[in-house]
């Protein structure tokens, strides 16, 4: 519904322009735009320290490239969840549409980070096991929280009055990282049963020195990146729901000056 | 809470004994799909028969798909959920009276398939009598379990009109424990080695407790606005 | 020999985000000129002129 709405936007009849009101171009603020550049000074300095700088482990030779990558990405994808699970809680204490728009902000960030993690995950494991998947707890598992984003996601596209959308969708949220654990758990047991351990993928690689810098550099500078996408992509929601209301509040009184001759 | 349950289940399978749409669709259904797998796995060469855990709980979770969602489309379709919420019953005793009576239907159709699987599959033979009592004490606890868990989701996706398709995608993931956990424990039961199955009833028994719990905590706050 | 890998994986993850900020931002731009800058609780004194609480 509200994408509809809103994808109807450019260039449409009626809608005053950017002057008129006033005000940035966008979802831009003084806080994002100095966040976005502290963003980017970090990839300057994370991708020559990551890719060329940082020594080769002794072990992993230059695989421990991909750790620098693949391990924040994955971080973060946790930490969406997590965001996800607080908000919802939050939405169903408060009762305010603030902790909806923040769980399902994480929530689409989340299902980026996840597809990103599985993507980085395979591509090491290529090389690292020779093979793109293996049917370990944690990839498994993993796969399985893409899967219960993309139809929290889902849930959150079905058409419905904000409140009750915002309810359903915060049930669903709670019990995101309950249900991850469950999942988690059993598929532990299960491939247990046949492997006696899961597949380790730095080995026994002891992460010291130059390793850990570079790796310390790569969470923070994803961590800043992280928090610059979830603000801007909290604002769009938040300009969603604004727009559903004033179009609202605009047929309301479209329909009342009809019925007043 | 328990009196509202009551009445919320007989209410529910009374429905279902009238209508026969479990009997007249779902379990044919049921059967059809023993068939599908025999097609698609070479029925000479035993892979049905290993196998057989597996497909018989896959053949579980599609039909608990198709019971989950008319649950609740005879509440939406005469607006007897409307006249559930004025009733002032018990949300969490409407909960349980709904997953016991999908759990009814779960287990009805459970037996229809172990039948189908028993003599389509040969799937039986080696299991015994402490075998045959893992199997029962699994079908219970996983019922319970897709059952409860069905309940929450479905009334999630209940009043949406894309719930048909909305409602796998958000149940099936959550029930890959109970998956796993089932057919485990068939597999010890069915190979004769009945104590490896424990476990994983454990498992199926926490996860049905679990969602029981969820769901009837949070069936009514769900159930004001649907 | 892994060269192929870690180059693939690294320009992916950035390149995914890149494109994904992008199509947040300039979504944003959009819906923005929709709706007046008092909803928008993020804009800065300093770009609208007076009004709006940072």
């Amino acid at each position: 519904m509200t994408t509809q709405l809103a994808s109807g936007a450019p260039g449409s009849p009626g809608l005053a322009n950017p002057a008129e009101h006033g005000g940035g171009p966008g979802t831009g603020s003084r806080t994002t735009r100095a966040l976005g550049v502290a963003a980017l000074l970090g990839v300057a300095v994370f991708v020559p320290l990551g890719l060329v700088l940082s020594p080769e482990d002794v072990m992993q030779n230059d695989l421990v490239r991909m750790f620098y990558i693949h391990v924040p990405v994955a971080i973060l994808a946790f930490v969406s969840c997590l965001v996800t699970g607080a908000g919802s809680f939050m939405y169903l204490w408060r009762r305010q549409l603030w902790w909806d728009t923040a769980a399902c902000s994480a929530a689409q960030l989340g299902a980026v980070y996840t597809a990103l993690t599985l993507v980085t995950g395979s591509l090491w494991g290529r090389p690292a096991w020779g093979t793109y998947w293996d049917w370990d707890a944690r990839l498994t598992s993993t796969a399985m929280l893409m899967l219960l984003l993309l139809g929290y996601l889902a849930l959150r596209k079905a058409p419905g009055t904000a409140d009750s959308q915002a309810k359903r969708s915060a049930i669903v949220g709670l019990l995101l990282v309950p249900n991850v654990m469950i999942v988690r758990q059993s598929v532990d047991w299960w491939r247990s049963l046949h492997q006696p351990a899961t597949i380790n993928l730095l080995g026994n690689t002891r992460i010291g020195g130059t390793m850990l810098f570079c790796f310390v550099v790569g969470l923070a500078v994803m961590s800043l990146i992280w928090l610059w996408l979830l603000i801007h992509r909290f604002r769009v929601s938040w300009l969603e729901h604004q727009i559903d209301r004033l179009d609202l509040a605009g047929a309301l009184l479209a329909r009342r000056a009809e019925g007043q001759p | 809470m328990f009196g509202d349950a009551a009445l919320v289940a007989t209410k529910d399978l009374r429905v279902e004994m009238r209508s026969r749409v479990s009997l007249n669709q779902v379990a044919p259904f049921a059967l059809l799909m023993l068939l599908v797998f025999a097609f698609a796995l070479d029925p000479d060469r035993g892979v049905l028969t290993r196998v057989t855990p597996g497909l018989f709980w896959v053949a579980v979770l599609f039909c608990a798909l198709l019971a989950i969602e008319r649950s609740f489309a005879t509440e939406s379709a005469d607006g007897s959920g409307e006249a559930l919420r004025m009733a002032g019953l018990d949300p969490g005793g409407i909960f349980l009276g709904k997953a016991a009576a999908v759990a009814v239907v779960l287990l009805a159709l459970e037996l229809v398939l172990g039948a189908g699987v028993a003599i389509l599959y040969d799937a039986t033979s080696r299991a015994d009598a402490s075998g045959w009592l893992l199997i029962l004490a699994t079908c219970l606890s996983a019922t319970a379990g897709i059952a409860s868990a069905g309940t929450l989701y479905g009334v999630l996706a209940a009043g949406l009109r894309v719930r048909e398709t909305l409602l796998p995608l958000l149940l099936l993931p959550v029930l890959t424990p109970v998956l796993i956990g089932s057919t485990r424990a068939f597999e010890a039961a069915l190979s004769g080695a009945s104590g490896d199955g424990w476990p994983w009833f454990a498992l199926l028994t926490v996860f049905a407790l679990i969602y029981t719990a969820a769901g009837m905590t949070a069936f009514g706050p769900l159930l004001e606005e649907s | 020999m892994n060269t192929p890998y870690i180059l693939a994986s690294w320009s992916i993850v950035f390149g995914v985000l890149a494109l994904y900020g992008l199509a947040t931002v300039l979504r944003g731009r959009q819906l923005a000129r929709r709706v007046p800058a008092s909803e928008r609780r993020w804009v800065d004194s300093q770009d609208v002129g007076g009004g709006g609480d940072g």
